[in-house]
């Protein structure tokens, strides 16, 4: 039956070339577009994955100038995997079993984070800005301190071998305000020494970790402590107030240990390590966090017992919010999508074309045998018989055509279509030179 | 085989009325015999042609081939082993050689290609074309000799009652004689029943019996 179908194809060439370039074409389109629905996933998938979500501590009104009072258990929160244990403050309950106890360690990734201490003495001097009480800010990186953004002015010249990756380390480097530079000039690469002191409380706690109490009260001290720190001038900066010196979050980190003091944060951001679990995290993180409200008001923390102690706190009355910044992710989503939704639109347009004009050809293809059909029938061929001979032939076209479509679209991009035209003009032309080259009279007989 | 008309009556919707094509005929066809049906256009003969070709069952009545009504009879055994056609347009298939052409039917009675294929060239040389036709498409050849192939393939078919529809309609007079000629030696020396429509009184005048029909019934 093949071989019959194949004899029928070979004597009627036209009509089974027509049929092939038909299924050849429908198929390139619908390869195209197939490809372009599939890239565009792609594209879908890479820009959930590849757009940074970054999450920022605020007040509850949404912002953060870095004057924000961060509690430790909010950065423990950000990087420790043991989780932090939420209490109910309640009068019944106060410090009673933890009612809850959350970590977002897994779901985050470069946490940034600022502090700052005050600075007594530098080289052995007392010194004092213009503006006031100089600071040693701990920072994980440049835009932890929007004073140091060169779009707020600032230009930062970093001594040779020296760049800003310096704050993602832990050594004992800092950059300073060019004016510093000038008063404590000494080659530009000498080490400040700092000194500081803290009369911040501390709240003692027992042998178990757990806060010490007297007599129904807090044992708390208020010690005078000094720390020594050297660090190495990598850099200086122009613009701000020049009373700042900058070094990585570690070093300030450890000046805290030394102080014995309780670590107020005041800039605190991550990056969202998988964008698919955002929704998990706003769960989770809802749990301690508000969303940033620009009516919201200032209301105190009533959850955590460290919270609850530190008096820094107790007296700004603040309560965080948690500002997830996927505004980016979402609007280049929303134009994928319509992306998408403009192609799936078209892809079941084509389909619904291609099963229409499909249905044409084949019915048209079948009306111009409608004698073959007659004679088949006429010399007993069964119905069945008469179909499975037209289907095979039909169906040998249009397999072949739908091979040499998609063969096509693989090895030559849609715009080379320009080829194709090419050579059906090359063909159109020798076609013509052929039949216009017969003597005419030769034609018309033919054509009898 | 026999063929019998039995009160045969064929009626079929048309645009503005109910057309009544054959009206209550009746006729026993006998073997080795060849008939001439005459009649002018619209007068019922193709019609009734075509219910003894099975292509149809007759409204009232009954057409009778071998003992058994049409009816009965399944219809693709009945023309591929009992009845068989001829049409003044020759009807052969147009993409299919001579040769493939007559071993057509064969093909359909499972016959091996090998005994088809001699078979056919028996079939080709009966209706007197040379060899040189066997690899010719229909479209290369005249009038006569498409004719010829398509009594060639009945012939090859093997069915003991032969229907003709003006099967001369198209051809010239030698051509026509050559036509009749072999149909009537079908009927005479095969003992075949052969049926011609035709309104050539030339034609009909080599028939054995020769039946007028008129509004869808014999006169």
């Amino acid at each position: 039956m093949i071989k019959k179908a194949l004899k029928t194809l070979k004597r009627a060439p036209v009509r089974a070339v027509a049929v092939l370039l038909f299924a050849a074409v429908i198929s390139m389109i619908i390869c195209a577009l197939q490809a372009s629905n599939e890239a565009e996933l792609r594209n879908y998938e890479e820009v959930w994955q590849s757009v940074p979500i970054t999450v920022t501590v605020t007040d509850p009104t949404g912002k953060n100038d870095g004057d924000l009072l961060i509690s430790p258990w909010v950065l423990s929160l950000f990087t420790d995997d043991t989780p932090v244990k939420f209490y109910d403050d309640s009068a019944e309950k106060k410090y009673s079993d933890p009612v809850e106890e959350l970590s977002l360690a897994a779901y985050l990734k470069d946490v940034q984070s600022m502090m700052y201490t005050p600075i007594s003495t530098i080289n052995g001097t007392n010194y004092t800005s213009a503006a006031g009480t100089t600071m040693l800010y701990g920072i994980s990186s440049l835009p932890c301190d929007k004073q140091l953004l060169p779009e707020n002015g600032c230009e930062i010249t970093w001594y040779e071998g020296y760049d800003e990756s310096i704050f993602a380390g832990e050594e004992l480097l800092c950059i300073v305000p060019e004016g510093m530079v000038e008063r404590y000039d000494n080659g530009g690469e000498a080490d400040l020494y700092f000194s500081g002191r803290s009369n911040i409380p501390f709240i003692h706690r027992d042998e178990n970790g757990e806060f010490l109490w007297v007599d129904g009260e807090l044992v708390v001290e208020f010690p005078k402590v000094e720390y020594n720190c050297s660090l190495k001038i990598v850099g200086t900066y122009t613009a701000g107030d020049e009373k700042s010196i900058y070094c990585p979050y570690p070093v300030i980190d450890k000046v805290y240990d030394e102080l014995r003091k309780n670590k107020i944060i005041r800039v605190l951001s991550a990056t969202l390590s998988d964008n698919s679990r955002l929704d998990e995290f706003r769960e989770k993180a809802s749990y301690c966090f508000l969303e940033p409200s620009p009516n919201a008001k200032k209301t105190a923390w009533g959850v955590s017992v460290d919270y609850g102690t530190l008096p820094y706190i107790t007296e700004k009355n603040y309560s965080y919010a948690l500002d997830i910044d996927d505004n980016n992710l979402f609007d280049l989503s929303a134009i994928l999508e319509d992306s998408i939704k403009f192609n799936r639109t078209v892809t079941v347009f084509v389909v619904i074309l291609s099963v229409i004009s499909g249905f044409l050809v084949g019915f048209l293809m079948v009306r111009r045998r409608k004698r073959d059909i007659m004679l088949m029938r006429m010399v007993g061929e069964s119905n069945a018989r008469v179909y499975a001979g037209f289907a095979l032939e039909q169906m040998i076209c249009i397999i072949l055509g739908i091979v040499i479509g998609g063969a096509y679209y693989k090895w030559n991009p849609i715009n080379n279509l320009a080829i194709f035209a090419f050579a059906y003009f090359i063909a159109l032309s020798l076609a013509l030179a052929i039949f216009m080259s017969k003597e005419l009279i030769k034609n018309i007989k033919e054509d009898e | 085989m026999s063929i019998s008309l039995n009160n045969v009556s064929y009626s079929y919707k048309g645009k503005y009325q109910t057309v009544r094509a054959v009206d209550g005929v009746s006729y026993d066809f006998e073997p080795g015999k060849c008939y001439a049906i005459i009649g002018k256009s619209g007068s019922g003969k193709t019609t009734l042609l075509s219910l003894m070709a099975g292509l149809d069952v007759p409204t009232e009545g009954e057409v009778i081939i071998d003992g058994k009504s049409t009816k009965n009879w399944n219809r693709n055994r009945l023309r591929r082993d009992a009845v068989s056609v001829i049409y003044q347009n020759y009807n052969l298939f147009p993409l299919l050689t001579v040769q493939e052409n007559i071993m057509y039917p064969l093909d359909l009675k499972k016959m091996s290609k090998k005994k088809a294929a001699e078979l056919a060239i028996k079939m080709r040389e009966r209706v007197e074309l040379s060899p040189a036709y066997d690899k010719r498409l229909p479209a290369h050849l005249s009038g006569g000799e498409q004719q010829r192939v398509a009594i060639a393939r009945t012939l090859a078919q093997g069915c003991k009652i032969i229907l003709a529809d003006e099967p001369t309609g198209n051809l010239d007079s030698t051509n026509t004689a050559n036509i009749v000629k072999i149909l009537c030696s079908l009927a005479h020396d095969d003992g075949c029943t052969v049926i011609i429509v035709t309104h050539d009184p030339a034609v009909a005048e080599q028939a054995d019996a020769v039946l007028q029909m008129k509004d869808g019934a014999w006169i």
